[in-house]
């Protein structure tokens, strides 16, 4: 099963290309144009932030603690709060 | 949740690969002058495949009543018969008053086209989402199929749309534009399955319905405008090409559900 975060990415990958399409489909001086600009700026600005806060980090712990099995064991179950 | 998000993904996927049409945009007008006739053929044979071969046994399966099923492929041929009169008669009206416009209008045909077209991806978005709602993995096999048959559906339909009169930029903009119905066909499947699974009995035979009519009253009298030997053997391969692709399509799509 893929995970939440994986769809949405997905999702907002496959607006990009829409988007983008779209943006280039369209008149340079029609008003749909600009909003589809908008939306596609928007959307980039959220996968960038998320690529750069999120999956990149991610990627780079994943790398440097890939032989630690505290680490591999604290992303495939999260910890549990003690009580 | 995840179900959700995994029938819009789908859709997308396939609102994405209408766009493949857009390779009309890289063609000269002279290129595409010299094609359309042949792409008109193509939506011929792709349009009554799917009709014929995929639309109405799928009906049939889900019914089981051949008699209620034609009765239903008869209505969306009226359907679309009085639908396609409206449209003329809007047409002719506005004729009337301008008659300055007459270059610049739209052929019935391509309207047709993009209702036919946008009834069909409403039914493909009640499948995506039935299927991802039953198990994921049919979802996405179904999806799969979905997009194997849309991609050669698409360039026919934008030769279609070039012959009744839009501009390759808008063929493909609109063929786009319809393909987006693929997205409230899967949600509302999602709200209210039970009533969307009772619903295909009715909107498949109707989808095959009007594709019958548009392929057999607007695209066909439209392939016999030219008649000499290089467009009788080309119409015809594309159209044979056509329902071979739509048969190669049932066979691939009965091969990946089974699996």
């Amino acid at each position: 099963m893929v995970s939440l975060a994986v769809c949405l990415r997905l999702i907002g990958c496959e607006m990009l290309v829409i988007l983008s399409i779209l943006a280039s489909l369209l008149d340079k001086t029609s008003n749909t144009r600009n909003l589809v600009m908008l939306g596609l700026s928007i959307l980039l600005s959220v996968l960038c932030i998320d690529m750069v806060t999120y999956v990149l980090p991610n990627q780079i712990a994943g790398f440097i603690y890939q032989s630690h099995d505290e680490y591999l064991h604290s992303v495939v179950t999260p910890p549990q709060k003690q009580t | 949740m995840i179900t959700v998000l995994m029938t819009i993904v789908a859709c997308l996927a396939v609102s994405v690969c209408s766009l493949s049409s857009a390779f009309a945009l890289w063609l000269t007008p002279k290129q595409l002058n010299r094609i359309v006739p042949y792409l008109v053929a193509l939506a011929v044979g792709v349009l009554l495949g799917d009709a014929f071969i995929h639309l109405i046994p799928d009906a049939v399966n889900r019914h089981g009543s051949v008699s209620t099923i034609c009765f239903t492929v008869l209505i969306g041929v009226f359907g679309f018969f009085v639908l396609e009169k409206l449209v003329r008669w809007h047409h002719d009206h506005l004729n009337d008053i301008k008659q300055s416009q007459l270059e610049n209008t739209i052929l019935p045909l391509a309207r047709m086209n993009l209702i036919g077209d946008a009834v069909h991806n409403f039914v493909d978005g009640i499948l995506i989402a039935g299927s991802f709602l039953a198990d994921p993995l049919v979802g996405m096999t179904t999806t799969l199929a979905i997009i194997a048959h849309e991609v050669p559906q698409e360039l026919g339909d934008v030769g279609a749309l070039l012959r009744g009169g839009y501009t390759p930029k808008q063929a493909v903009l609109y063929n786009f534009y319809c393909s987006l119905s693929v997205i409230p066909g899967a949600l509302f499947t999602i709200l209210l399955s039970q009533i969307a699974e009772s619903s295909l009995t009715v909107l498949l035979p109707i989808a095959a319905g009007g594709f019958i009519y548009i392929a057999a009253s607007d695209l066909i009298p439209v392939l016999h405008e030219r008649a000499n030997i290089r467009h009788l053997s080309g119409q015809s391969a594309s159209f044979a090409l056509g329902i071979f692709f739509m048969q190669g399509i049932v066979l691939l799509e009965q091969t990946l559900l089974n699996t």
